[in-house]
């Protein structure tokens, strides 16, 4: 289900995801994410734009990954949620802990206006 | 009498997919709408979610039998496994409103199914455990 990592200035690293982010498909993106944290990579956007659907699998795979990021003086924002992937995130109450951008290029941007 | 909807997979999470497959394609073939179809859909990958990580613990010791069908009005899926029984009622709410840093991890599972169906049943007796959950007027 992953299709692209792309990484930007200041080691911003940008993780594609695509299809159902069900248990199955979190467990890949539990590992990739960790490896990108691994390697001291903190900085993270995760793409969800082609994402159809995220469980609760998946939202838990989101929320050790952004505690790892801000652990480590990063973070990890996301960005081109569908209406019904973002539905999900507000009813779990993770819109107020996520920074969400529209497009890829502001949440890269939110990391280089931060410095 | 009504159309029943019958599935039985290996309680595998490789076969969550195939699991949303058969509910959608109910679900749309009973003429369910769109946002009805995608909750019920995620209703039951999170039950079977549970049932693979929690009931079976992910050892691949049992079936998942899934039914359903559309009656008086009503989406009704039954869901049956072997696996261990739990109290869904010892299971706490999450805390949605927490900050980041105290935000504990889990438990959105079941609280997703009861806010996605208008019903959220469980049995658990000796011939396994049965969940059986409703959507009402989803047409």
């Amino acid at each position: 289900m992953m299709v692209r990592e792309s990484t930007f200035d200041e080691g911003i690293c940008v993780v594609e995801a695509k299809g159902r982010l069900d248990a199955a498909a979190a467990s890949q993106l539990e590992a990739h994410v960790a490896s990108l944290l691994a390697e001291g990579k903190n900085k993270i956007v995760v793409d969800l734009g082609g994402v159809s659907y995220i469980s609760s699998t998946g939202l838990r795979v989101l929320l050790v990954a952004i505690k790892r990021a801000q652990g480590g003086s990063g973070d990890l924002k996301l960005c081109c949620l569908s209406p019904r992937v973002h539905d999900i995130f507000r009813m779990a109450g993770f819109t107020t802990i996520f920074p969400i951008h529209g497009t890829e290029e502001e949440a890269v941007r939110g990391f280089e206006s931060r410095g | 009498m009504p159309k029943q909807w019958e599935l039985t997979v290996a309680g595998r999470l490789e076969n969550l997919a195939t699991i949303a497959d058969f509910v959608i394609k109910a679900a749309q073939a009973e003429g369910l709408n769109e946002k009805a179809t995608f909750e019920v859909q995620m209703a039951v990958d999170e039950a079977c979610t549970n049932v693979i990580q929690h009931s079976y613990r992910e050892e691949e010791k049992g079936e998942i039998a899934l039914r359903c069908e559309f009656a008086d009005g009503d989406f009704v899926i039954i869901i049956y496994d072997h696996g261990r029984p739990f109290n869904p009622d010892a299971v706490p709410p999450p805390n949605l409103t927490s900050s980041l840093a105290e935000r504990q991890e889990g438990m959105l599972g079941l609280y997703f199914m009861r806010q996605l169906m208008d019903e959220v049943r469980f049995r658990f007796d000796a011939q396994g455990n049965e969940l059986t959950m409703v959507k009402r007027r989803c047409r």
